[in-house]
């Protein structure tokens, strides 16, 4: 048998393909060949399409609007009450004098007597304004304003007779400095060097005037600030005259020191 | 061996596509030389390694990525076509040594085949019998009879001397024609 090829076998070879194309391998190699820098990276277009702008507005509105709602969200918690809780308080200052002792040097005469003078440019809160259209009432120490009904009276009479847990000596401590204004709600303070002729103007100027809304007193140098007291009274205790503070929370007592 | 260097897409020749791809990093132009010189480069390649599609293809993107690596050595004395080419036998070989075949060679698995067969069928049918020819025999016939190299060529390619290559030329012929005679015996 001869070695070469036949003319069939020759045929048959020849009509073997000689090209064949993969598919998906182009992509692939070139790939390859931008892996290994022959080729430049690939710059990724983006097509701004209709459809893409407006999706790209309405993602920057929705962050525009979440940040809003976030930063709204944080104020009202962290920043706009205490905020209002500062005005309030500066309110509640300039609305209501305080009362010099003789410890408070920081409190001036000419302060007292500003404010003392009519403000007209203080808003005076609903309570405050009720009462600067009555007319000034006498001011007694049995005198009582704006009292509860008698129900509550006794019962309030109870809370007074009844001793006092609240009253506490932490106040000294917690107090801020002289001439700094602090809260002072739902405690007791302890007998103290105030002066109960001036704690008694102060209360009628407090029911008076438009400070009802805050009573401020000084203590050992420290001003106390109660805060929208539903009324007053002055009693006389077993150690000497109490004043006593009818708020929405409870029943302050003062123990009065002796008047000089 | 044929030249594989005819222009499908564009006037520019290999050597100006080539350029385009080491001075420019030009996509466009690489695509252009791939496809003027892949589909017969993976022919080749996939009759030569006769195991499938996926390999060849694999063996394929190495011929490419290392044409450029090599890029500074050609110097343009032959078509870039035949440069390709010899790079692709190199790798075969190299994955043949490495690897080995997965399976043995033999007629004894010839699949069955219809009585009178068509054109399309006999050429399914030789080209695995190609396929189940050892190795070296099988790069021999395919190189010679398949792709018209001279054995001189063939045994540049595969560090082979001529002796050798016609040697094992004449021993695939005659495994493929006793494949061929135990095919017409059955049918």
């Amino acid at each position: 048998m001869s070695d070469e090829l036949t003319p069939e076998e020759r045929k048959a070879l020849d009509g073997l393909p000689r090209e064949r194309m993969p598919a998906g391998l182009e992509d692939r190699v070139v790939g390859a060949m931008r892996e290994h820098g022959f080729l430049e990276k690939r710059r990724r277009m983006i097509v701004l399409s209709n459809a893409r702008v407006a999706g790209l507005v309405a993602a920057c509105m929705a962050l525009v609007i979440g940040a809003y709602s976030v930063g709204l969200n944080r104020g009202n918690r962290a920043g706009v009450i205490p905020m209002a809780e500062t005005l309030l308080r500066e309110k509640s200052e300039q609305a209501s004098p305080r009362v010099p002792t003789g410890k408070d040097n920081a409190f001036r005469d000419e302060d007292l007597a500003a404010s003392e003078a009519p403000r007209e440019d203080v808003v005076a809160s609903p309570p405050a304004r009720q009462m600067a259209d009555v007319p000034e009432p006498a001011v007694t120490d049995e005198a009582r304003h704006d009292l509860p009904a008698p129900g509550g009276y006794v019962e309030s009479k109870e809370k007074l007779e009844a001793p006092v847990p609240a009253v506490s000596t932490d106040l000294g401590k917690s107090a801020p400095a002289a001439g700094v204004p602090a809260l002072a709600e739902k405690k007791a303070v302890p007998a103290a060097a105030l002066n109960e002729s001036a704690a008694r103007s102060r209360v009628q100027q407090d029911l008076a005037g438009p400070g009802l809304a805050t009573l401020t007193f000084m203590v050992n140098g420290s001003p106390v600030v109660v805060e929208f007291p539903d009324s007053l009274r002055v009693e006389q205790g077993p150690d000497g005259r109490i004043l006593l503070i009818y708020t929405s929370d409870g029943v302050i007592r003062i123990q009065l020191g002796d008047e000089r | 061996m044929n030249e594989m260097s005819a222009p499908q897409h564009s006037h520019r020749s290999d050597r100006e596509l080539v350029d385009a791809v080491l001075q420019r990093q030009d996509e466009p132009a690489f695509r252009e030389l791939y496809r003027r010189h892949t589909p017969r480069l993976f022919a080749l390649v996939a009759r030569l390694v006769a195991r499938g599609d996926h390999e060849a293809e694999d063996v394929v993107q190495e011929v490419w990525v290392h044409a450029f690596e090599s890029m500074g050595r050609f110097e343009w004395n032959s078509a870039f076509a035949t440069w390709l080419t010899g790079i692709a036998l190199n790798r075969v070989r190299d994955r043949i040594r490495k690897y080995g075949r997965s399976r043995e060679s033999g007629v004894d698995v010839l699949p069955d085949i219809a009585v009178v067969p068509e054109p399309h069928e006999t050429r399914i049918d030789l080209e695995r019998m190609i396929a189940r020819l050892p190795d070296d025999q099988r790069m021999v016939f395919v190189l010679h009879d398949v792709e018209g190299m001279k054995h001189r060529e063939i045994s540049d390619h595969l560090d082979i001397p001529e002796g050798t290559s016609k040697t094992l030329l004449s021993t695939a012929r005659a495994k493929l024609r006793a494949m061929m005679s135990r095919k017409g015996t059955k049918s």
